[in-house]
């Protein structure tokens, strides 16, 4: 049995999943004004190549991935309900959080949000409900 | 609304028959880990599911699963109280 440390427990891949992700949109924000682009940009694709190898980790080496992603008919009735439990949380989760980025984008008069935010939104969707299960801790 | 929590003797059946977690999911068409969920009584199977359970034991869904805490089969077979 494989030996349970803190860099393969899904949560901690999660975490630093969701971090890469957060990095990418602030660094992008950051590119905008930045006198020395090149460098930024460097460091934009190594955080976009710590985004892949933890989402590999975090989702894809776990199954989370296929199973959030899978059709029905391939699960079985435990895991119908797992998934749609994660999907239900997520449903409310990302509504949330996509409201709260409008209104904040709205107050701070910065128009709408860019494509780089629109992007990380698409791809939080996306993992979501892989990442609920995931910190949920469920066998899958 | 909440649902109660079964007991069953599904781990017990299972070894008795000498049969893998994997060939009692292959049987009852679930993953493997279900059945653990089902023996560690971590999960309540639907009606269609305690059926097909039963259906490869061969025994009646009572023998099986229970709402209150199932007696020893040594225990059943002498018809003694649990203490």
């Amino acid at each position: 049995m494989e030996k349970s440390t803190f860099m393969n427990r899904p949560r901690t891949m999660i975490v630093f999943n969701a971090i890469t992700i957060l990095a990418i949109v602030v660094l992008f924000e950051f590119l905008k004004f930045a006198e020395n682009k090149i460098l930024l940009a460097g460091f934009e694709l190594l955080i976009v190549i710590a985004a892949v190898i933890t989402f590999y980790m975090a989702y894809w080496q776990t199954g989370l991935w296929r199973l959030s992603h899978i059709k029905t008919e391939k699960l079985d009735e435990r895991e119908i309900k797992l998934v749609s439990d994660s999907l239900r949380i997520s449903y409310s989760v990302f509504t949330i959080l996509t409201i709260l980025i409008i209104y904040a984008f709205a107050v701070i008069e910065k128009g709408p949000i860019d494509v780089v935010i629109a992007a990380g939104l698409l791809y939080f969707a996306h993992i979501l409900p892989s990442a609920i299960l995931g910190w949920r801790g469920k066998n899958f | 609304m909440k649902s109660r929590k079964l007991y069953n003797r599904i781990a017990l059946l299972r070894l008795e028959r000498r049969m893998s977690r994997q060939e009692l999911a292959d049987k009852i068409g679930v993953n493997f880990q279900t059945i653990g969920y089902l023996e560690r009584e971590e999960y309540n199977p639907s009606l269609d599911l305690a059926f097909r359970i039963s259906e490869v034991f061969e025994l009646p869904i009572p023998f099986i699963f229970s709402t209150a805490p199932l007696k020893a089969l040594s225990d059943e077979l002498l018809n003694r109280e649990i203490k």
